[in-house]
């Protein structure tokens, strides 16, 4: 439904009701893209707790930006390239949080026993379970190889919309996912043992 | 072709993404190796299954939620355009002048106590160079003091 409207308005009037601070029109695009923003969120924190925070932080980001925001790229990949900043962001700060606090062992078991627990006989169970060892593989790529991994497996974007939102070449983000790819074998492979 | 060499590759196989050659060579090693073709179906498992769990529920009241913080973050307007002017020049100006007065007093008093330095120095290497310091007052196992005790003997 909402995403009729915002079809109907197109997104050049959905732009000039935005940038003139018109709220029901913001909520509008809240409801459009909040799945997109949410799944990336998710899938590149690994967590529902941080992936909501980062949620609200990308709209509250898209409020204050879409001033500046000319139309060159299409609406979702600007949103998706925000998400994506986001995101990463929160990972470094996270980071340099774990640097001055041991937290992190703690989680690290966690998510380990998460991993190898052997009492799931449900097969949803079983499901989630052998999905949470590819979301834990690819957790543990570098920032950009993971973000590329990301918005390939579960956002299904295409190399030319990829690069648009990282800012590459696509031959370049052939190569990104190539070794994306062969690093996650290795390290699946290190878990499968 | 090694097996760490095929198993890097397999799940760009699973995606139909190798080269011909790369895949011809996957497929040979594939059909002779029981032990890659067994990594190959738990890695297809754990691969293709999580494909279809992209979708993730996106929680509810996230948007009563926003539009708290919303509300809680916008700033209260400023109407008095001099204030306004006043705030960004503080706001521009303050950590410079902080930062210029902290290294103009750090220069000052180090060159104070550069100067008591000198000052003292010179003093110690006049006295050392004339031999003053050997007329002090008290000066330790002076030259008279046999002579004194020999007078108290006497």
């Amino acid at each position: 439904m909402e995403d009729n409207k915002i079809n109907m308005l197109g997104e050049k009037e959905l732009l000039r009701d935005l940038q003139n601070g018109d709220k029901i029109v913001f909520k509008q695009l809240f409801n459009s893209y909040q799945q997109l923003v949410y799944n990336v969120c998710y899938h590149m924190s690994n967590s529902r707790e941080e992936a909501e925070d980062i949620t609200q932080d990308v709209f509250i980001k898209v409020l204050h930006a879409i001033a500046s925001f000319k139309g060159e790229a299409k609406l979702s990949t600007w949103i998706y390239r925000i998400a994506v900043n986001t995101c990463l962001k929160n990972e470094s700060r996270k980071k340099l949080n774990q640097l001055v606090s041991l937290d992190f062992l703690l989680k690290e078991e966690q998510s380990l026993h998460l991993i190898f627990d052997p009492e799931t006989p449900d097969q949803k169970l079983e499901k989630s379970e052998t999905e949470q060892i590819v979301r834990y593989a690819i957790q543990k790529l570098s920032a950009r190889q993971k973000t590329a991994v990301v918005l390939h497996r579960y956002e299904n974007l295409s190399y030319k919309e990829i690069a648009r939102v990282i800012g590459i070449s696509v031959p370049a983000v052939e190569s990104l996912l190539h070794r994306a790819k062969e690093n996650l074998a290795e390290k699946l492979k290190k878990i499968l043992r | 072709m090694k097996h760490k060499t095929v198993r890097r590759k397999l799940l760009r196989y699973l995606d139909n993404e190798l080269e011909q050659d790369e895949l011809k060579s996957v497929r040979l090693h594939l059909s002779s190796c029981p032990e890659c073709n067994n990594y190959l179906k738990q890695l297809e498992k754990i691969w293709l299954t999580g494909q279809h769990l992209s979708q993730v529920e996106v929680p509810p009241f996230l948007w009563t939620r926003l539009s708290v913080r919303l509300e809680s973050e916008t700033e209260v307007p400023v109407t008095n355009q001099f204030y306004a002017a006043m705030k960004l020049f503080m706001k521009k100006a303050l950590i410079p002048t902080a930062i210029v007065i902290t290294i103009f007093s750090g220069i000052l008093f180090g060159s104070e106590m550069h100067k008591d330095n000198l000052k003292g120095n010179r003093e110690t290497t006049i006295m050392q160079d004339f031999g003053f310091n050997y007329f002090s007052l008290t000066p330790p196992g002076y030259v008279g003091e046999n002579l004194v005790d020999f007078n108290a003997t006497k």
